[in-house]
């Protein structure tokens, strides 16, 4: 293509798109490398067998026939995904619209009543595995140690496999900030009329709460939804950190059964197909809310 | 639901327009606001028990680190534990990994490549410009573990391993995050500004740097501040590219610290220590929110609400 | 004393195996898929060339040698130690070892894989990284050190140093022996037990614990006994989780049918026993308590843990770390079934030192590996850590009543019945996962032992398959 015919062919319109383009080529070029090559040599991997230091073999769906009819392991992890997702992220929704609710109250210092709820969120997570395991210690503990000294048994709260899920959902509901500061925008935008009018009608609170407040944050409440689940589906800093995946495998996670094939056993194979099934998985469960949200997203005037 | 109880009585008496002073509804009035700042207390105390018990912690000997019942509040207190954790492993590695190595250049280049793309994604009007946008909102769903092996495999061919570069150079493409953040806000500004730029013989990018950029600065800070804060935070990238201590950031050198410690020397003062360290850890981001909570507050706003 | 170990004619049918070595590697039942474009450096190049020199020429400019251990700070300390001797500048002159601790299997492999590997490296999955072709052969270095000598260490030294007849590893740092129950002579007095009178059998060491282990009114663990499954008896992220075939007698592997045998009744008989520890203070009691005390030790300092099996490295470190509990240590035989009462069993074998393909300074690193087993070496590592190298002839030099408890590890070699090379396989990381998976699966009550121990015996079956790619 020579630079006559270059020149010649540009009308506006392909002078915009060529800018535009031009614009957007960080991100373009990145999409291509940091997303969609990785998809793709992913699911190459999940063929193959692979150590990193011998090369990949060839093993067709033998990592898939694993993961689904043989690895034991793997039902549970899927099974633990499901429960601390599944229960977590609504919890830990429910949690933060109360508290934005409870904010959004005429109160005096709201703003540093919100920074208290907000911060734990910014906690790095590190920090957060360090502190919480120290309190949670079953043996000096700050709620262990007192439960002791009261004389009544010590919880054990991350050493149980019955009791190690519920904990890390308790963390996850602490750590609810950024959540909670969206639902408080969500709220201070309910045009005040709407509750003026729900009053003429003569709804009292609960009603005013349910068929006012609500409907009008659904569009907040799906994106928390949204975007809790794919973070739900990649927990691992916290979870790794605290637990390592026990007690009993109660929270080998996803995020943590893939870490664990790839970087301590070396089946980056394995770990791929691992991936691709979440990937899916998320794929799935987006595509499924934003289904559902027509029914029951409210959006206000377009 | 305490909410309730004030909120309606205010409403209410907008609504009809007349207040009704009987004893009753002040003191209903009254004992609804005691209930709500009391509830507001407990919720706030509870929230910030985790730190409390970290500071405090981090104060104590180790005959008060393992009494039964718990000191709340140590006496004597005991600042050498900051000293000694932070000089039983190389911290000021660490921290300089962390700043120099990490954060700041990453938050470079995630400024450079989220402007320019956003700046493409909403100040010119080109075809297919919607589909590509909706393709990297739709890549924020891609989570890092879905990437994480083939990329690992390609950054080990590149002989990257050990270094910074597989976690800084790929924000130099962009985060879809940002790009979504910066394009909100640059389609606030008026058309017309970068319409008169133009005509006066800018070029686009003239238009972005003397038009767009400066109108920009409270986005621009919401990214720089975010961006600098995940890598402080992050722990899975660096836990997969980094091996030597020389190496770590903040997030490694804390788990290393804690993993030499109960591993090796099994000291006393293991809780102390950790608790010191985190504290330190913590206290920068602490004081950052604390003087831009605003830019905070807002910056989650933007992304949270229109999405 | 019976000798299960290695005779001198085994080390020399070996040592002429490595001399084949690399013929072998050709042969070898994996590598004819191989396809080569991986592979980053030709090894056996390298190795031909320092052979020739016979003893590699001194580097005349300064070189930094990386060496990766998992052990903690100590041993950086006790490098940094040695480098500042005279018979360090002598024998490395211009070398600088760069020790870096707290680092394992993983980041091990990965660099290796990343074509950026560290020189040496130590404590890790040793024969994992010997099947995986990760490291470059030592034998033809060591056969032409005047510095080791095969002679100069325990037999049993040498059977895991070797991988189809390929020496990978050269003994260093510390590897004398394996196993004792150590316990708080206090702690047992109080509990109104004679410590002159240990237990023998497992029955009687349960009996022990649970008059020694204390609950308060609500039942919150205050002492324990014993965790079986603490340190060397199987404590993941360090430990052999074959002490139980040690202790109930029988092989868990056998590298030349590559064979596990992990499903036999000694194996469900074993699930069984250590459970029994486990029920009796409650699972989830025992397992916050493991939680927040980590293993290997932490417990038994704070003498809230009255025994535990251990090697003879826990006088040393003991004294180092808690010098009040260490006056206070016993040790014994490492508990038997009961059919076996009486039978003194023990284990030696150690640490290597590892030379992984790819590395930039393998001259210098076995060097230093070569200087790792001086006596000044051995001396700083005793002193400073407590450790001691499987060398008789060093552990003659040095005085065994220094550390309160060592004298019975020393005497242990002399008396045992049975004394036993390490075991290893080369799935080590998974077996330790697995063996971790389905003891905790018996007792919690989701399997029978004769199931754990079927169970063990597939997973393990399965996964070598694989490794190995023998299916």
């Amino acid at each position: 293509m020579n630079g006559k015919f270059f020149r010649m062919s540009l009308s506006p319109e392909n002078k915009n798109m060529i800018k535009g383009l031009l614009f957007i080529s960080p991100w373009l070029i990145g999409f291509l490398l940091w997303a969609v090559y990785p998809i793709a040599a992913s699911f190459y991997y999940s063929l193959t067998r692979y150590d990193l230091i011998n090369p990949p073999r060839f093993i067709g769906l033998s990592n898939y026939d694993e993961m689904f009819f043989h690895d034991e392991i793997f039902g549970k992890v899927a099974g633990n995904t499901i429960y601390y997702v599944g229960l977590g992220v609504p919890i830990g929704i429910v949690v933060a619209f109360l508290l934005a609710s409870l904010l959004n109250t005429e109160i005096q210092f709201r703003s540093a009543f919100r920074a208290i709820f907000f911060i734990p969120s910014i906690v790095p997570a590190i920090v957060s595995a360090m502190v919480w395991d120290w309190v949670l210690n079953t043996q000096y503990g700050l709620i262990d140690s007192l439960l002791v000294s009261m004389g009544i048994k010590a919880v054990p709260w991350l050493s149980s496999p019955a009791l190690a899920k519920p904990t890390l959902i308790i963390i996850y509901c602490w750590a609810q900030g950024s959540a909670i500061v969206i639902f408080l925008a969500a709220l201070q935008d309910v045009p005040r009329s709407l509750y003026d009018a729900a009053l003429v009608d003569g709804a009292n609170w609960r009603q005013r709460f349910w068929h006012v407040t609500i409907p009008m944050c659904t569009p907040s409440i799906l994106f928390a939804l949204i975007t809790g689940f794919i973070g739900g589906f990649q927990t691992f800093t916290l979870p790794w950190l605290l637990t390592e995946g026990g007690p009993y495998n109660a929270t080998e996670f996803f995020g943590i059964y893939l870490y664990r094939n790839a970087f301590n056993f070396m089946k980056m194979g394995y770990a791929a197909s691992l991936a691709w099934i979440l990937f899916i998985l998320i794929v799935i469960f987006t595509i499924l809310f934003f289904r559902s949200s027509a029914r029951w997203v409210y959006y206000g005037g377009g | 639901m305490p909410q309730s109880t004030v909120e309606q009585q205010l409403a209410q008496e907008r609504v009809r327009g007349i207040a009704v002073p009987g004893w009753q509804k002040k003191l209903a009035y009254w004992l609804g606001r005691a209930g709500l700042y009391t509830l507001l207390l407990f919720l706030s105390l509870t929230f910030f028990i985790p730190f409390f018990w970290m500071i405090s912690s981090s104060l104590k000997n180790d005959v008060q680190t393992y009494k039964i019942p718990p000191i709340l509040i140590p006496n004597p207190v005991r600042w050498e534990n900051y000293v000694e954790a932070l000089t039983y492993l190389p911290w000021h590695i660490f921290f300089w990994n962390s700043i120099v190595k990490y954060s700041v250049p990453s938050t470079i280049g995630v400024l450079i490549s989220s402007i320019l793309s956003a700046y493409g994604f909403s100040r010119i009007r080109w075809r297919g410009r919607d589909m590509f946008f909706f393709i990297c909102i739709a890549t924020m769903m891609i989570p890092f573990q879905v990437t994480m092996v083939p990329l690992f495999i390609t950054f080990r061919k590149l002989h990257w391993i050990n270094t910074y570069l597989p976690l800084v150079v790929p924000s130099f493409f962009g985060s879809p995050y940002f790009i979504f953040l910066l394009r909100q806000f640059f389609l606030t500004i008026p058309q017309e500004l970068s319409d008169a730029a133009r005509i006066d013989g800018c070029s686009e990018l003239g238009v972005l740097f003397r038009i767009i950029l400066p109108l920009s600065k409270p986005a621009l800070a919401v990214v720089g501040l975010f961006q600098f804060m995940w890598c402080w935070n992050d722990y899975l990238g660096p836990l997969i590219y980094l091996n030597e201590q020389s190496q770590f950031p903040i997030a490694l050198g804390l788990a290393a610290l804690r993993a030499s410690i109960t591993s090796v020397s099994r000291m006393p003062l293991i809780w102390p220590y950790l608790m010191a360290a985190s504290t330190t850890v913590l206290s920068p981001i602490l004081i950052v929110f604390f003087f831009t909570q605003r830019t905070f507050i807002e910056g989650i706003t933007v992304t949270g609400m229109k999405g | 004393m019976k000798q299960n170990g290695m005779t001198r004619r085994d080390f020399l049918r070996l040592s002429a195996a490595a001399a084949t070595g690399a013929v072998m590697a050709a042969c070898a039942p994996a590598a004819p898929e191989v396809v080569e474009v991986e592979k980053e450096v030709p090894v056996e190049k390298v190795v031909k060339e320092t052979v020739i020199v016979e003893k590699p020429a001194k580097p005349a400019e300064k070189v930094t040698v990386r060496y990766w251990f998992s052990w903690g700070a100590d041993l950086v300390k006790a490098i940094e130690a040695m480098m500042d001797t005279d018979e360090y500048k002598e024998h490395l002159p211009g070398v600088k070892i760069d020790p870096i601790p707290s680092i394992g299997d993983e980041k091990l492999l990965t660099s290796i894989a990343g074509g950026e590997p560290p020189d040496g490296a130590s404590n890790v999955h040793y024969f994992s990284l010997y099947a995986k072709g990760a490291l470059q052969p030592v034998g033809e270095w060591v056969n032409a050190s005047d510095m080791i000598n095969k002679e100069d260490f325990l037999d049993a030294t040498w059977k895991t140093a070797f991988y189809e007849g390929e020496m990978h590893g050269v003994p260093g740092v510390e590897g004398w022996i394996r196993y004792g129950l150590c316990y708080n002579a206090g702690l047992v007095e109080e509990a109104g037990l004679d410590p002159d009178n240990p237990p023998l059998t497992w029955s009687e060491t349960f009996e022990w614990h649970k008059k020694i282990s204390e609950f308060d009114e609500a039942g919150n663990v205050r002492v324990i006994g014993l965790d079986p499954y603490d340190a060397m008896g199987g404590a993941l992220g360090g430990g052999d989780p074959f002490m139980v075939p040690k202790s109930w007698g029988f092989q868990a592997y056998d590298e030349e049918n590559r064979e596990f045998n992990l499903d036999n009744p000694k194996m469900a008989d074993a699930l069984e026993t250590m459970g029994q520890f486990y029920e009796h203070v409650g699972v989830d009691q025992m397992t916050g308590f493991r939680e927040s005390f980590g293993t290997w030790g932490p417990s038994f300092n704070a003498e809230v843990q009255a025994m535990i099996i251990e090697g003879y490295w826990v006088p040393g470190e003991t004294a180092h770390e808690a010098p009040e509990v260490s006056e206070k240590i016993r040790v014994s035989w490492l508990p038997v079934p009961d059919d076996r009462k009486g039978l003194k069993v023990q284990a030696t074998g150690g640490h290597y030192i590892l030379i992984p393909k790819g590395a930039k300074h393998p001259e210098e690193m076995f060097q230093f590996a070569e200087f790792l087993n001086t006596d000044v070496a051995c001396h700083i590592i005793y002193d400073m850590i407590g450790w001691l190298p499987a060398r008789p002839a060093f552990l003659k030099k040095i005085d065994v009543t220094k550390y309160n408890g060592l004298e019975w590890y020393a005497k242990s070699v002399e008396e045992a019945d049975e004394v036993i090379p390490q075991e290893l396989n080369p799935i080590t990381a998974f077996t330790w996962k697995a063996w971790n998976d389905v003891r905790e699966k018996v007792y919690r009550g989701d399997a029978t032992r004769e199931e754990g121990a079927k169970e063990m015996q597939e997973k393990c079956t399965e996964e070598l398959q694989k490794a190995l790619g023998l299916e």
